[in-house]
């Protein structure tokens, strides 16, 4: 796999959008097996023309025995990196064949991130269905309603060089930065996202 | 005129296709960019149906289609095109619209890409425009050229091997990465997005190590235990 070498490296750039990233592996495999595991090999990611990467992870965690532990990789230092916590569980907040609030917000995400990149698209969602998820201010709304009340904490682990964990809290003001923009706030705790522990 | 072929060995097996992407006499050199649009699916993800948001959005995004839906099916069965009990490939023909895929033999299976191209041309020429960059597409930006490439699973291409060893990703990798190169040779800048679920995000980071190795190297190893 290269570039073709009379190709200069720095036209071409790179965007990610990463929902969920699951290497499958186990994470004590991961511990030992060093650079033979898939987990490993994709921890670090410094490539020159890696532009933006955006990574969905949704919080709440599958079992061990399904070896769904997602990655939080290594980016490089030019590398413009936005990691969000969203709602659901890996595949299931992806569905796009029914309408739960994790579904809707993982759409509004993917859409807005496509955009951003560049990627156009034609004419209507094309799925029926899925025109009501495009309408942003409303999973907003829900996102509040949402956060109004005490959910139950969860926390998720993940493959990762640093001691990070994906955490939901019991309750929160904002789900997560998405949210907090999409409010028009500037601050706020976060019922969802990426922190280090001990 | 613009035109597109992805070309593959005779001998190659279905599955182990020759990754070349010729985007041949393609006009698109008033664009000043291209984009190539790329979506991984997850593990058991297939473009024959629109389950999750990857096929959702890789279906409605605006493109050039360089890449279709296609997976390796290892036994052999009656060939729809040609009758013949053989290999076949299960192909998703989404530039004719087709929802379910054909189990085709290899020789249909080039067949069916020549008729691609030829069908792509014959809608180039009927274009009218000699001017407007084909690729170029509504809703795009403006001196942009659209691509996008869509991917199965790799449990759906490589099936027992691909679900539990994720086998099968890094071909599709290597198929952007010729990818990129044709659209390198045709314009002054290539953006790459791409978008993977699960498995298709780890595709997503194999691309961004396969687009940092500026020369020969071997490929990487992807082990998984």
């Amino acid at each position: 796999m290269f570039i073709s070498q009379g190709a200069d490296a720095s036209r071409v750039a790179l965007n990610l959008l990463l929902f969920d990233p699951v290497p499958g592996n186990s994470l004590t495999n991961a511990a030992v097996s060093g650079r033979l595991c898939f987990a490993n090999q994709c921890m670090h990611v410094d490539c020159a023309c890696l532009a933006r990467v955006v990574a969905l992870y949704p919080h709440e965690p599958l079992p061990d025995a399904a070896f769904h532990a997602p990655i939080i990789p290594r980016y490089g230092a030019h590398t413009q990196v936005v990691q969000e916590v969203i709602l659901g569980c890996h595949q299931g907040a992806c569905w796009s064949t029914t309408e739960s609030l994790a579904q809707r917000l993982s759409f509004c995400h993917i859409h807005e991130t496509l955009l951003s990149f560049g990627t156009a698209f034609e004419g209507a969602p094309p799925v029926d269905l899925t025109r009501k998820r495009v309408d942003k201010r409303q999973v907003i709304a829900d996102l509040n309603a949402y956060c109004s009340k005490k959910r139950t904490p969860t926390s998720r682990r993940v493959h990762c060089d640093r001691s990070v964990e994906i955490l939901a809290r019991e309750s929160g003001t904002h789900l997560n930065r998405w949210h907090m923009v999409g409010n028009g706030d500037s601050e706020g705790q976060f019922l969802c996202e990426i922190v280090e522990t001990t | 005129m613009s035109s597109l072929s992805s070309s593959s060995s005779g001998s190659s097996a279905p599955g182990d296709l020759d990754p070349d992407v010729d985007l041949g006499d393609s006009p698109g050199n008033s664009a000043e960019r291209a984009v190539l649009s790329v979506f991984f699916g997850g593990t058991s993800s297939s473009f024959s149906n629109t389950n999750t948001h990857v096929e959702l959005f890789g279906r409605w995004a605006s493109g050039f289609v360089v890449h279709v839906s296609e997976f390796e099916n290892r036994a052999s069965r009656e060939c729809t095109e040609c009758g013949r009990v053989a290999p076949v490939t299960s192909v998703t023909l989404s530039y004719l619209a087709e929802t379910r895929p054909r189990s085709v033999c290899s020789p249909c299976l080039e067949e069916l890409r020549a008729k691609k191209l030829r069908m792509i041309m014959t809608q180039q020429a009927e274009g009218a425009d000699d001017d407007a960059p084909l690729e170029e597409s509504s809703g795009g930006a403006e001196g942009t050229a659209s691509f996008k490439m869509l991917f199965d699973g790799c449990g759906v291409t490589n099936g027992l091997m691909g679900t539990l060893f994720a086998v099968g990703l890094a071909p599709q990798v290597t198929r952007v990465v010729a990818a990129v190169n044709a659209l390198l040779a045709k314009f002054p800048a290539v953006t790459v997005n791409a978008m993977g679920l699960s498995r298709g995000g780890m595709a997503c980071l194999m691309l961004a190590h396969a687009l940092q190795v500026t020369q020969h190297s071997n490929n990487h190893l992807f082990l998984l235990f």
